[in-house]
This record gives structure tokens, sequence and C-alpha cells, in this order.
């Protein structure tokens, strides 16, 4: 496929008006704030270096996603052993109703893939086919796993209503 | 929207408020793409010159630096354990069962450190077939286990296949095929008076944490796999005959590709001679191992009640038989029992049994083989576990690699086994005594050729390449045809050797019927492996030898060197048979490649002509 690269004003413009998003879809993957920084100043510095290899066909937006989760992941990955429970407190709250901390506590729960894609789909509001580019799997799979994670979220929600009175 | 997904949306746009663009810096991203062009990181200025040096000459020099370089990152993923997620429970009890089944297992398996942990890595289904790719670790080796199931009745046996941890360090490839082109089959069609069986192919293996994409070409499409979980699975579902794959690719998240080395019986045939010394420094006379002889309980007890089933006769009745772990902790154990008959049998186990070669014991004493006796066995396709029994004389064991790799080999109670990559071959596996001398030199054995498959095409035209006139008057033809194979396996070549008496025309030998060899026989064979026929006053050596050795030298018994040069990659010499007097004729052949370099020796001062051998036996 024909390789078109990607201009470097374009990855900027996306940098200043996604950071936030970039920064807290990263933090699901390190645990915190400051190695989820560094992961995006990463990844988007590998994005530059690499951006004659973007090929046009998704969007650039999809690329650099799939630039800052990779990222995010090495970092994890060099933090050692990762507990998905550490994730808990980047998503607490303490005026949420307990539905809600039922819910956090799931998403932390997830494995990282379900997450990602939790986090790209429903903070991001990236669609399935950017959600796929992202995370370097095919579009269905992107399906399968969030049907997966609704799937294990009306358990859990549903669950422990059919055992109270 | 579904009310789950909004509800989702709402707790995370609740619990992970956007701040008003603290931390953003545009100018910080840029200044490390500068520095990461330099080799050289802004932000740990205080380390630069020595950091910048290390890395330019990891990136540089190594393989693995090049792979970080190249953003494929390493295998922490597996070797922190965090690859995939926690498997079912049900995959963990069917896995335990499995294992419990297996009386070996049951013996060895409390030796192990813990009960290993699936972890789940890839779980798709196509054309009808359920794959679940599982991972676990045992000791030192990273293991993928692939169940595929064709109907809810239908379960192909598991296929696992294992890496050892030092491959994973050394990270240089950023995928790792575990086994390659394994076959599943999915059914059968009759065609006239025929069964075809209809199958798929699966390619699996380790990734690095940085591999995106892994697309493997065969002769006639690209397959496109699976990467889930610092891993990769490609599905052939509908694999024609011949079928197979040519190349393997891997990607990372930003469209860069490398290719991916990994073993093809088929096109991986190596010219390379295997390194390593090639010459032994002190024959060792008679093979002892001092314990098995004493009965002593080293190792595990195996009950004798479990070869019970397995006894055709009261001469196959087990006497003794322990189980041993030369590395301890690792799945790989190796049993040696002894029977009635006085055999010993040495088997590599690796939760189960993976084939028994036994040799007479006192024979082995008698007439000092080697000090190694040892086998390979296949661990998916690319790799191979070498194991085996090494003489009491042997202090250490080293594995020459084709690469000019060294690597100890671990060796307790006499037993040792050790895993190698297929990609490394040919290998010889050298034993040393005390004193550092070399006392054994072995080559790895073919296992995957099976030249008695392999016909001279329909009809062929016998080329003679030598014809031998030996001192006693009688003569010898080596001709060569083209053979029949599988277009996979084109190539090779079919001989034949027809020694003639002068006196009757009558033709014997191990060359007639014809004995075919297919193209990557050379990749395994010991570089000199001739045969040696003694027919009436005359004594033949001739074979194949590989396309690197330039010319063959015979050292004979009466002190004469006689040089051969092959043809086509085949030798024939004739000298005079075993006398009495003289009952080695040859004593030593030697091979040299076309710089005049020793590449192979075969040593037969222990040499015992067929005929003596059989005489000797039936003495016993």
């Amino acid at each position: 496929m024909r390789k078109t690269g990607a201009r470097l004003e374009e990855i900027e413009q996306l940098y200043r008006t996604r950071y936030q998003h970039f920064v807290q879809v990263a933090r699901a993957v390190v645990g915190d704030e400051a190695t989820a920084h560094d992961a995006v100043q990463d990844g988007f510095s590998q994005a530059i270096r690499k951006r004659g290899s973007y090929r046009a066909d998704g969007p650039l937006e999809a690329w650099l996603w799939r630039a800052v989760v990779n990222a995010a992941v090495s970092f994890r990955r060099r933090k050692g052993t990762f507990d998905p429970f550490e994730v808990a407190p980047a998503l607490a709250s303490d005026d949420r109703p307990a539905a809600d901390e039922e819910i956090r506590a799931w998403i932390a729960a997830l494995p990282e893939r379900q997450r990602l894609a939790v986090f790209l789909r429903y903070y991001a509001d990236l669609d399935y086919r950017a959600i796929a580019t992202a995370l370097g799997v095919e579009t269905g799979t992107v399906s399968a796993t969030l049907n997966a994670a609704h799937e294990a979220l009306r358990r859990s929600i549903t669950e422990p209503e059919e055992v109270s009175p | 929207m579904t009310g789950y997904e909004e509800t989702i949306r709402s707790v995370l746009a609740g619990t992970v408020p956007l701040p008003a663009g603290a931390g953003r810096d545009w100018g910080d991203v840029l200044s490390r793409t500068a520095a990461s062009k330099r080799t050289v990181h802004t932000r740990r200025l205080v380390y630069a010159v020595s950091l910048a040096a290390a890395i330019a000459v990891v990136l540089a020099v190594t393989p693995l630096g090049a792979m970080i370089a190249r953003g494929f990152g390493d295998f922490s993923g597996w070797l922190s354990g965090s690859a995939g997620h926690p498997a079912s429970s049900t995959a963990q009890r069917a896995f335990a069962q499995e294992k419990r089944r297996s009386w070996v297992y049951r013996l060895s398996w409390p030796r192990f450190p813990k009960t290993p942990t699936l972890r789940s890595l890839i779980t798709v289904t196509r054309v009808g077939v359920h794959y679940e790719l599982v991972g676990y670790r045992v000791g030192d080796s990273f293991c993928l286990r692939l169940v595929a199931s064709v109907a809810a009745t239908s379960t192909h046996s598991p296929d696992t296949s294992c890496a050892p941890r030092s491959d994973l360090v050394a990270g240089t490839t950023p995928v790792l095929p575990l086994n390659v082109d394994a076959p599943i089959p999915v059914g059968s069609e009759r065609r006239w008076r025929y069964v075809f069986v209809k199958g798929a192919s699966v390619t699996f293996g380790i990734t690095s944490d940085g591999v995106a994409a892994v697309h493997a070409r065969t002769q006639s499409r690209v397959l496109n796999g699976i990467v889930e979980s610092d891993s990769f699975l490609i599905i052939n579902p509908r694999a024609a005959a011949g079928e197979r794959i040519r190349s393997i690719t891997a990607g990372d998240a930003f469209g860069d590709e490398v290719a991916i080395p990994f073993f093809d019986p088929v096109s991986h045939w190596k010219t390379r001679p295997p390194k390593g010394p090639s010459r032994v420094e002190r024959p060792v006379e008679h093979v002892r191992i001092g314990w098995i002889a004493r009965r002593e309980p080293r190792g595990v007890a195996v009950p004798l009640s479990r070869f019970r089933y397995r006894q055709q006769s009261l001469r196959d009745r087990k006497t003794f038989a322990r189980l041993l772990t030369p590395v301890q902790g690792g799945p790989e154990q190796v049993m040696v029992t002894l029977n009635r008959g006085g055999d010993l049998c040495v088997s590599l186990v690796l939760s189960r049994n993976l084939g028994t070669g036994c040799t007479p014991f006192k024979l082995l004493s008698a007439h000092s083989p080697g000090p190694l006796q040892w086998g390979e066995s296949s661990d998916g396709s690319q790799y191979a576990t070498i194991s085996g029994l090494a003489d009491d004389d042997v202090a250490r064991i080293t594995l020459f690699l084709g690469t000019g790799e060294r690597v100890a080999v671990p060796l307790k109670d006499n037993a040792f086994v050790i895993k190698a990559s297929r990609m490394k071959f040919p290998v010889r596996v050298v034993a040393y005594d005390r004193d550092g001398r070399v006392i054994g030199i072995d080559a790895m054995a073919d296992l995957r050729s099976r030249p008695e498959n392999i016909k001279p095409v329909k009809g062929a035209t016998w080329r003679p390449l030598f014809h031998v006139r030996s001192p006693a008057g009688e003569t010898s033809t080596l001709s060569v045809a083209r053979s029949s194979v599988a277009r996979s396996t084109a190539g090779g070549l079919c001989w034949r050797v027809t020694p003639v008496r002068p006196t009757t025309p009558f033709v014997l030998g191990h060359g007639s019927p014809p004995f075919c060899l297919d193209r990557y026989w050379y990749a395994y064979q010991p570089p000199i492996s001739l045969l040696l026929d003694v027919v009436g006053k005359s004594t033949f050596v001739y074979g194949p030898v590989p396309p690197y050795i330039a010319r063959v030298a015979f050292h004979l018994a009466n002190g004469k060197i006689v040089s051969a040069t092959p043809r086509r990659g085949y030798v024939l010499m004739a000298t005079v048979a075993p006398t009495k007097a003289q009952p080695r004729p040859v004593r030593m052949i030697v091979g040299f490649d076309k710089n005049g370099k020793e590449v192979g020796t075969e040593d037969l001062r222990e040499w015992v002509s067929p005929d003596v051998l059989a005489r000797q036996m039936r003495a016993k």
C-alpha cells in the first residue's frame, strides 16, 4: 500500500486538542499520571520520527493512538508485573454513587486489552475501526472485546440484585 | 446506545475529568524526538556521555539493540509473567487432569517448583475449528499449547512447544516461532477410491511487546496472523497438499516490517559444517556408568509395575528404572531402565515418554561405542531437545552450534539434556574428560529426513560416478539417479553401489537396493559418515558427503593415506578386507573443505566388521 506520511502540523494539532484524552487513557495502562505523561510524550516523539511510515488508509488520530498505547504498554512492562487494581485509585472519586464505584472497580479489573478498548470507545470516543487500528487488532475483535466487556458489566451489576431480598 | 454504554461513558467522564491542559508540552515532544535521533535522552543529560556510548554500541552491534531501535520492544511481557490473562478454571482443570493421566508426569511433577499456571493468549474460531492458544512457564522454558477442536466431540491432541528463557532474554528477533505449519486434520473426503485427509495448518509463537502484526507467505497466499497477548497464531484453514510457509514477517505499530528467521526443513538445509573439535584426543576404551551397574537409587524410582503392559517377553522385563532430572526444576527428564536381557534403555521424558533407545549394557562396555549415548526429540518444529547418558569419564559436555556459539550442557548423574534451536543446526556434542581432553564427539542425526519414503524416478537412468578396483581385484561401481520425491523435497539423489566379485557376477552390498537422500539430509549428518562393506577380500568405503567437503583422506592401517575427490557429493574407495592380523584396514577418514581446512573426521580405530560383531554377539 502507498505510504503517504503524516504532516508534523497535523500531529501537533491532534496533540494540542486531545492531549488530556491521551494522558488519561495512558493512565489506564500505567497507573499514574506522571508516567502517563511520559508515555504520551514518548508516543508522539516516536510518531514524529516514524511519520513517514503513516499510511493514509485510516485516520491519523487512530495511528497516533496506537503510538501512545504502545508507548504506555512499554512503560508499564518496564515497571514489571502489572496489578490491574493499581488503576483503581486513578479512577476513584469521593462524590460518586456506589454503583459507579462498582463500575470503576469492574473497569480496573478488566484485562488490559478490554480496558483499553473501553477507554478508547467511551472516553476517547473512537469508532471501532479506529480502536482496531490503535490496538492493532481486527475490527471484529474490538466488537467482540466490547461485547464481552458489556456482558461482564451486565453480570456485575445485575447479579447482586438477584440475590438481594 | 445501550444503557450500559451510557453508564460506562458517564462514569468515565465523571471520574477522570479533563484538566485544563496542564502538562501539555509540545516542545518537550520535539526535543525528545531530536534527542532520540541523536540517541541521547535530554532528560538524562547527567548520564549523557556514557549512556550514549553504551546505547550506540548496543544499537550498532547487537541484534537486540536493532530490535529495540525498530520499536519492537522486548519480551518483558513474557519474562515478567504478564502475557495474556489467567486461563479459565475449566482450561486449568483440563490441563491438570491431562497431566495426571500420565504416570511419568505423576512421578516427576512433585519435583517441579510449582504447578504451571496457564495464561490464556488467543481464542478464535476459523472455518469450523476452534483454536485456543495458552501459555505457561516451567523452569526456564516458556511453552505454548494449542488446542484445536473440530467439533465439540473431536479435539486434536494439543501441540505443545517450548522456547528456552535464554532465547527470550537474548531477544535477537522480535518473534520466536515455536511451531511452523503444524498440521490439524479437520476431516477427510473420498475421491474415487482414495481417501484424502483435509487439513488446516497452524503456526504459532511468542512475540515481543512492540509487535503489532505478523504475516506469513506460502507458495500461493499471504496469511495474516492474529497478534494478541504477546503471541501470534497464523491459521491456514485449508492448507493445500505441499503448501507450506516460505516466509514470516513482523510489523511494529508504525508499519515497519522485519523478516523473521525460522527453521524450514526444506529450504533451510545448510551447507555449513558443524563447528567445534572434530578429533577425539583420548578414545574411551570401556564405557562405564558405575551407578547404573551398581543399581544405585539415584533420581526418582519408577515402579517396575508401570512397565508391565509393555513387556513382550521375560527378556524385556524391567529390573531397574530411575527418572533423572539433569536440570533442576526443568521440565525435561531422562529415564534409564535395565531389563532382564541386559539392555540399557534411555528415554527423554517431557510430561510423556518421547521415545526410547536401547543398547545391550554389556555390549556398551565391551565395544566402547563412545562416551555418549544420546538422542534428539522434536519440540515443535523449531527446537530440538538433545538428551542422553554420558560415560563416567565425561566431566563436562559442550554443545557447539552451527553459528559458532558454545553452550555448556547440564550434566547430572551421567544424564544430560539441552534444548537447541534448529536454526542453529548443525550441532556437535563434545564430551571432555577432567583434563579437558576431547573424549567423545557426536553430531546431530537426522530424524526429519525419511529417505525410505523417497524412490528413484520411474525408469531412472543410473549414471556411474565411480568405478574402483580393490587390491584384491574386486570392483565396485557407485551410480546415482534422480529421485522421485514430493515437490517440497525435490533435488535429492538416489545412489547405489554394486560391488562385483571377479569370479561371479553376484551383486551385493548396502547400496543395493538404492538408497535415496533428500536435499536437507546434509543439514544433520556428521560431515563424514560413510559406509563400509566387506566383499570377499575387499573393503569398500563409500557414501554421500556434504557439499562443503572438497577432499576426503582415508588413513589406512598400512600407514598410507589415500585421497578421494567427491563427485556430485559422493565418494567411493576400495582397500583390502579385514584380517585377523589387521582387523581394521581403515583407521581414520578425514574431510577437508576447499581451503584445505579439516572439517570432519570419522574415527574407525574402534570399528568392528559386521561379521566379527555378529560372532561376538552370538558368543555373548
